[in-house]
């Protein structure tokens, strides 16, 4: 028995040569950026490659962009395997960021064949890319020592938290790609020169393609509606002054109601924030709080319901309306069919509450 | 005097593997056409038949299947029904086997040669097999001191995630008026078939006391991890592209993410936690398979320690190969294969079931 | 002089009966012309000079028994007035009972060590006692004697050794072991056929009975406190002469990890310290494994920044993780058992010349990563955590095992060898004990231990 097993363990260890490869013999991808090509229906593929580098204590960052254009994806990635010395990597891609324009004509290809390949993690970040996927993946802020890190960091709210931006990973994509009565969304990367970018906008699709693109301002209200907690400042009028309240806390819900056949979407947002900027620099005292959380929470309702309807006006349902009416009723068969027949009458109300309780470290 | 727990253990550990063997398949194919409703009838049917098996099993302290067979039945019934229910326990053990093989080919090392993942595993199995009865309930108890703070922590962190789809679980939820639906039925027994091992095991649980309460924990356990297996994917890849994943399970594994932790991805940890089960459950399932086929070789006398070993690695040479054989089945095949395994291992547990009852029913005319 | 009137049961004769099975229980009867006098007292704690000196040599040299019996009356520290309880105690704390004529005197002439006694070279504890076993047989039983004064303690000699022929002790709590322990222990030495017997982990070796083994099932320890506190748990130790060392049986894993100190220490930090423990053992055995499973096979499960970081620290290696691995490690065994050889002064020296120098040359020269370093120190250091050698031996081979499953299928192949090892732990047994159980910590301690589970 000891004589087989010191066989059987002999043997795995000579079985193992030929899979066995070092991480030093590997090259990760950490991005992926894909647009269309040149000829109709061709793939632009560029792979954004991390190198390391032997020397820990130096602060600088390596990288290489690789760039093929063909019929298909993996043909395209295939090639590329010719152009380094290394085994291309993809279990570290962190971010997949589509081209404006191919985005514009259906993500659902590049979104099966991410889904289907098993190096490939669910977790990984979609996005678009402007004003195409290469120039974003040429980014390289002066920041960074890891290769794309800071797209990394970005999108994952490990770093900045920023109102912006919205992150959508590989699954949340699958998921309201297939799910009936939400629409899925993806944030749009903006590459400003070789050394900065600019998250701060969504793109809304239909079950395919880009559709519809939300404003900075609009995002930041979408990403109020849709998660807790969300760390931003609105602005507030009161008696020609400005000011602006940091919001410490957010919430927000909704309640889909039937009234008379009508439907009625009923948005309670819940604020409590912090006086941050005064351009009356007065004293504020109870009565100023009062007056700027009134204020606030007006200039607030209109926004939203502005933001509401232009969604609704598209036909588009980012937030899952009709998945939510859905999970209310049980009338299986029926539902969605009556759900899109009350989609156009949608009605809004907005009850927002903001409740300024601190006026800053100073009165 | 083994203690009840481990009695538990076994049941939990055939509860948690479902996620391997198939049964959420089952229950999400059949999320729109009453896999809801069968879930509820499925902890019933279970817990009784739990609770049947461990009531007649008891009559027989100390005895395993063979003993009670020999005992009672006419002596050319024995050999057949032993060898029909070693085989089912050898099949049950190949298929957690070979899906997690295909499971590690796809999530962990797709350049490793399957064969080699193979031998690996089939040589831990082997080794552990021959070891008694008593220390493989500690290796399970150990293994499941390891691996279950991980899968809760994994499901829990899944049920916490932000983007963790509430509606569409809601959604499904609404289907649950549906008629209850025969093969998600069948699946989801599969949760509670642990307390079957006792065909064996038996023989090292003296007295087995257990009250009400242990059954309530049985049904509780049983409903909670079915209610997981079947929601938890959907409220990751919704009701509709759920279905488009193979090992859903392992999927939804992939999408959480931990934030603060030198490994990101939950997939891994769940795959470690779910090796190690799967390990020790094809263990146990082979070791009661090994010794329903050894007990139709005639008993050594006491010399014959070494013949008993050739009869052990025998049976267990064929179980190798069968599983050497079996990896030749593709995606599809695999996945029919097991789910005709989980029905027919119904109506098997049933016929065990029945035949003891019937065993004891002799005993108790004779002893009259 | 004061007139005995004894309380009926107190003799000569009631002690030995209460001491019997006591190998080192000294029965004398001393004979002059005219009088008798009979002499009883236990070897390993009485100072044999003072009872030559004291109670013998006046016994001849005295003319009648009423004046010797004057005399021991008046000895420093005799008793005279004391009932079955006091008696027993004095006897075991070192005392001679003396029957002259009809009178029965008990004289304390305990037997003071503290001189020969060295101080514990391999299991130190921070706070507690420091006399460590020495190789003088009788010493110890007096070590031992001194710690744990009950009419319980038996002890049994016997001779190991056809050569050697070396003295060994057997003790026990005769109301707490568990006597088919002792059975099987007393049956298997019996058998035992060596001629020379020279330490105390030999005789753990042979005593063992199964051929293959890579754990200690019996603890081989220099503490007379662990000694003590393990005859208490209803164990049974095994002592050398010339030995040192005092094995413990039956010893099952948890034992292993269990320092003196643990009791010294508040509860909780007696908690967080066994925990340490544990969590050595686990990084020691795993992280050179996952090393080369995350390099080698597996890197998507680092993270990313990780993964780029060992990347770039084995940019210069020229050769597989393993080899790296294996180098690193021989190095670092190569140090602590040099350091073990060399000579006290010297050991330092070779440490330093060792992890700094190679340590940093190596990193320097490009042979091996930074991270390997660090990896290897980490493994070096919870290694020897462990508060008994034996143990730590043990996981010092096991964790190559674990690195051989690495090399051969990755991931896979350390958890698949973690499942191999668990199932080959509790399948142990040992003498009749399962080695290795969860939930072994809350039965231990807990005074008397079932009596083995079958």
């Amino acid at each position: 028995m000891r004589r087989a097993l010191c066989g059987i363990i002999a043997l795995l260890l000579l079985c193992t040569g030929c899979e066995y490869k070092d991480i030093d013999r590997r090259i990760f991808v950490v991005a992926i950026g894909i647009d269309k090509g040149q000829e109709a229906g061709d793939f632009k593929v560029s792979l954004k490659l991390a190198l390391p580098q032997g020397d820990v204590s130096k602060n600088e960052e390596k990288m290489q962009i690789l760039t093929e254009e063909s019929t298909s994806i993996s043909e395209a990635l295939r090639r590329m395997k010719s152009r380094v010395e290394k085994e291309l990597d993809y279990v570290h891609c962190k971010s997949i960021v589509l081209g404006d324009g191919l985005a514009a004509e259906g993500v659902g290809h590049v979104l099966d064949w991410a889904v289907r390949r098993r190096d490939m993690q669910l977790i990984l970040n979609f996005s678009i890319g402007r004003p195409n996927a290469l120039e974003v993946l040429q980014v390289k802020p002066p920041s960074e020592r890891i290769p794309s890190n800071s797209l990394i960091m970005a999108m994952s709210g490990q770093g900045t938290e920023s109102p912006f931006i919205t992150s959508v990973y590989t699954y949340e994509l699958m998921r309201k790609l297939y799910e009936k009565g939400i629409d899925p969304i993806l944030p749009i990367i903006e590459a400003q020169g070789k050394e900065e970018f600019l998250i701060d906008k969504i793109a809304l699709l239909d079950k395919n393609k880009t559709r519809l693109v939300l404003t900075a301002d609009e995002t930041r209200l979408f990403n109020l509606l849709t998660r807790p907690n969300l760390r931003t400042n609105f602005p507030a009028y009161v008696q020609g002054g400005m000011y602006q309240y940091y919001t410490e806390s957010s919430k927000s819900s909704y309640k889909i109601e039937i009234q008379e056949g009508e439907p009625l979407i009923r948005y309670t947002i819940r604020i409590k924030g912090i006086i941050e900027e005064n351009s009356a620099q007065t004293e504020a005292d109870q009565k100023l709080l009062d007056e700027i959380s009134a204020s606030g929470a007006e200039e607030l309702r209109t926004d939203v319901e502005a933001m509401l309807s232009k969604v609704q006006k598209s036909g588009l349902d980012p937030f899952g309306w009709g998945l939510h009416y859905g999970a209310r009723h049980w009338n299986n068969e029926t539902e969605m069919e009556i759900w899109e027949r009350l989609f156009p009458h949608i009605r809004f109300e907005v009850d927002a509450k903001v409740a300024v309780k601190y006026s800053g470290m100073i009165k | 005097m083994t203690k009840n727990r481990y009695y538990f253990w076994l049941i939990l550990m055939n509860s948690l593997i479902n996620i391997v063997n198939f049964v959420p398949r089952e229950l999400i194919d059949g999320r729109f056409t009453g896999a809801q409703a069968s879930i509820p009838l499925a902890v019933a049917a279970g817990t009784l038949l739990t609770l049947l098996f461990t009531a007649v099993i008891r009559k027989f302290p100390g005895m395993g299947v063979p003993e009670i067979f020999t005992a009672t039945l006419p002596k050319f019934t024995v050999p057949p029904l032993l060898m029909v229910f070693g085989l089912l326990w050898c099949i049950a053990g190949l298929i957690t086997l070979l899906s997690f093989v295909d499971i590690t080919l796809r999530f962990i090392s797709p350049d490793t040669g399957p064969l080699l993942v193979l031998i690996s595993f089939l040589a831990v199995v082997c080794f552990s097999v021959r070891i008694d009865s008593h220390s493989l309930l500690y290796t399970l108890e150990m293994m499941l001191g390891i691996s279950l703070p991980l899968i809760v922590y994994a499901t829990i962190k899944a049920v916490m995630t932000p983007s963790f789809c509430w509606d569409s679980v809601l959604q499904t939820f609404t289907y649950s008026l549906h008629a209850p639906n025969w093969h998600s039925f069948l699946a989801s027994t599969f949760s509670f078939s642990g307390y079957i091992n006792l065909a064996i095991f038996n023989r090292v649980f003296q007295q087995l006391k257990l009250k009400p309460f242990h059954f309530v924990l049985v049904a509780l356990q049983g409903l909670v991890v079915l209610l997981l297996s079947l929601f938890v994917p959907i409220g990751f890849f919704g009701t509709a592209a759920v279905e488009k994943h193979i090992y859903t399970w392992f999927s939804t594994a992939d999408s959480i993410r931990i934030e603060t932790f030198i490994i990101e991805r939950m997939l891994f940890i769940f795959y470690m936690a779910y090796l190690t089960l799967s390990l020790v459950s094809i263990i146990i399932h082979w070791h009661v398979g090994k010794e329903l086929l050894l007990s139709l070789f005639p008993a050594p006398k006491r010399k014959a320690a070494k013949a008993r070993k050739w009869q052990e690695a025998s049976i267990l040479a064929g179980f190798c190969a069968a599983a050497v054989i079996l990896m030749r089945l593709d995606q599809y095949e695999l996945n029919t294969f097991g789910v005709i395994f989980l029905d027919v291992r119904w109506y098997g547990e049933i016929a065990l079931l029945l035949l003891l009852l019937y065993c004891y029913a002799v005993t108790r005319r004779r002893s009259l | 002089m004061v007139e005995q009137r004894h309380k009926p049961g107190v003799s000569p004769e009631w002690i030995q009966e209460q001491l019997s099975g006591f190998a080192d229980l000294e029965h004398r009867k001393l004979q002059a012309s005219s009088d008798e006098a009979e002499l009883l007292y236990i070897k390993s704690v009485t100072d044999g000079q003072s009872i030559s000196q004291a109670v013998i040599a006046p016994f001849y040299e005295m003319d009648s028994g009423e004046a010797y019996g004057a005399y021991l009356g008046g000895l420093p520290g005799s008793h005279t007035e004391v009932d079955g309880k006091q008696a027993l105690e004095l006897m075991l704390g070192g005392s001679a009972c003396i029957r002259s004529g009809s009178r029965i005197f008990i004289c304390e002439l305990p037997k003071a060590e503290a001189g020969a006694v060295r101080e514990t070279v391999t299991e130190s504890v921070s706070q507690g006692p420091s006399d460590a076993l020495g190789e003088d047989l009788t010493v110890n039983l007096n070590l031992i004697r001194r710690r744990y004064q009950s009419a319980q303690l038996k002890l049994e000699m016997t001779v190991i050794g056809n050569i050697s022929r070396t003295k060994t002790a057997i003790l026990y709590d005769e109301s707490r072991v568990d006597h088919r322990v002792l059975a099987e222990l007393k049956e298997r030495l019996d058998t035992l056929q060596i001629d020379v017997l020279q330490a105390a982990g030999e005789l753990d070796k042979y005593i063992s009975g199964d051929k293959v083994r890579i754990f200690p099932k019996t603890i081989v320890t220099e503490r007379p406190d662990r000694v003590v506190f393990n005859l208490a748990e209803g164990k049974v130790a095994v002592m050398l002469d010339t030995a040192g060392y005092a094995i413990i049986l039956p010893a099952i894993f948890n034992d292993f990890f269990t320092a003196m100190d643990d009791k010294i220490h508040l509860p909780v930090v007696g908690r967080f310290l066994k925990l340490l423990r544990i969590l050595g053992v686990v990084l020691t055995l795993w992280l050179p494994a996952l090393y080369v499973a995350f390099t080698s096979y597996n890197p998507e499960i680092v993270r990313v920044q990780i993964a780029l970081l060992i990347a770039g620290s084995r940019a210069t290696v020229p050769y597989p993780s393993f080899v790296e691995v294996l180098i690193m490690l021989l190095m670092m065994e190569f140090l602590t058992e040099a350091s073990l050889r060399l000579p006290r002064a010297i050991g330092p020296t070779a440490t330093t010349v060792g992890g700094l120098i190679l340590g940093q040359a190596a990193t320097a020269a490009g042979l091996v990563g930074n991270i390997m370093i660090i990896l290897v120190s980490v493994v070096a250091i919870s290694n020897f955590m462990i508060p008994l050698n034996m143990m730590s031996f043990s996981i010092r081979v096991l964790k190559y095992f674990f690195i051989l499953a690495a090399i051969a299928t990755g991931l896979v192949g350390v958890v698949c060898c973690l499942v191999g090892f668990t199932a080959y732990l509790c399948s142990q047994r040992s003498f009749g004990q399962p080695y290795f159980k969860l939930f072994a910590l809350e039965s231990a301690g807990s005074g008397k231990k079932g009596s083995g589970e079958k």
